[in-house]
């Protein structure tokens, strides 16, 4: 079941492939991948015939190489870089 | 004749008997239809209808679901969608 690549089905973000991660009960997963990290209804996904070679509960870093060693599209950026914050100068040209 | 304005069909035309015994046209803006599903033909949740006036300033978020497909198919055909798109 872990490593199991999957597409979602419902919600907003339907459509957006996923790995399983880690189980919860037995209806729910942990998925990881194209979208947040989030807990989620087996009913609400669609099963592939890829499994990606993860551990337990691994960080999304991870999830994400994996993806990518696959040849998978990652669309979510990893991390978002900060906003370079310009100094205030009023209108006035730099001394 | 009424004016160039009211003698097209654009707007729709209301028979009514005024309290002095006399009969009028009043003229009214049309009902929008509301948007259904391309695939099912049944009706759209969450998405605005009405004229172009009224939508325009209507906030972009609120006009439809955030979905795929959203505003063309609805919730049970997109799954239905999907799947095919997945099972090739």
């Amino acid at each position: 079941m872990i490593g199991r690549v999957v597409v979602k089905l419902s919600g907003k973000e339907s459509g957006r492939t996923a790995v399983i991660v880690d189980n919860v009960n037995d209806n729910f997963v942990v998925i990881d991948g194209n979208l947040k990290r989030r807990k989620c209804n087996l009913s609400h996904l669609e099963f592939t015939d890829l499994v990606l070679d993860i551990k337990k509960g691994s960080s999304t870093k991870e999830v994400h190489d994996a993806m990518k060693k696959a040849s998978l599209k990652i669309t979510i950026p990893r991390e978002k870089k900060a906003k370079e914050v310009k100094e205030k100068t009023n209108g006035k040209r730099k001394k | 004749m009424p004016v160039p304005s009211k003698r097209s069909r654009t707007l729709r035309r209301v028979y009514i008997k005024t309290p002095g015994n006399k009969n009028k046209i009043l003229y009214k803006l049309r009902k929008h239809s509301n948007a259904t599903c391309s695939n099912c033909g049944g009706l759209l949740h969450g998405v605005k209808t009405g004229s172009s006036s009224i939508i325009r300033n209507i906030s972009k978020s609120s006009k439809n679901p955030k979905r795929m497909f959203a505003g063309i198919l609805c919730s049970n055909c997109t799954k239905l969608e999907i799947i095919k798109r997945t099972r090739k």
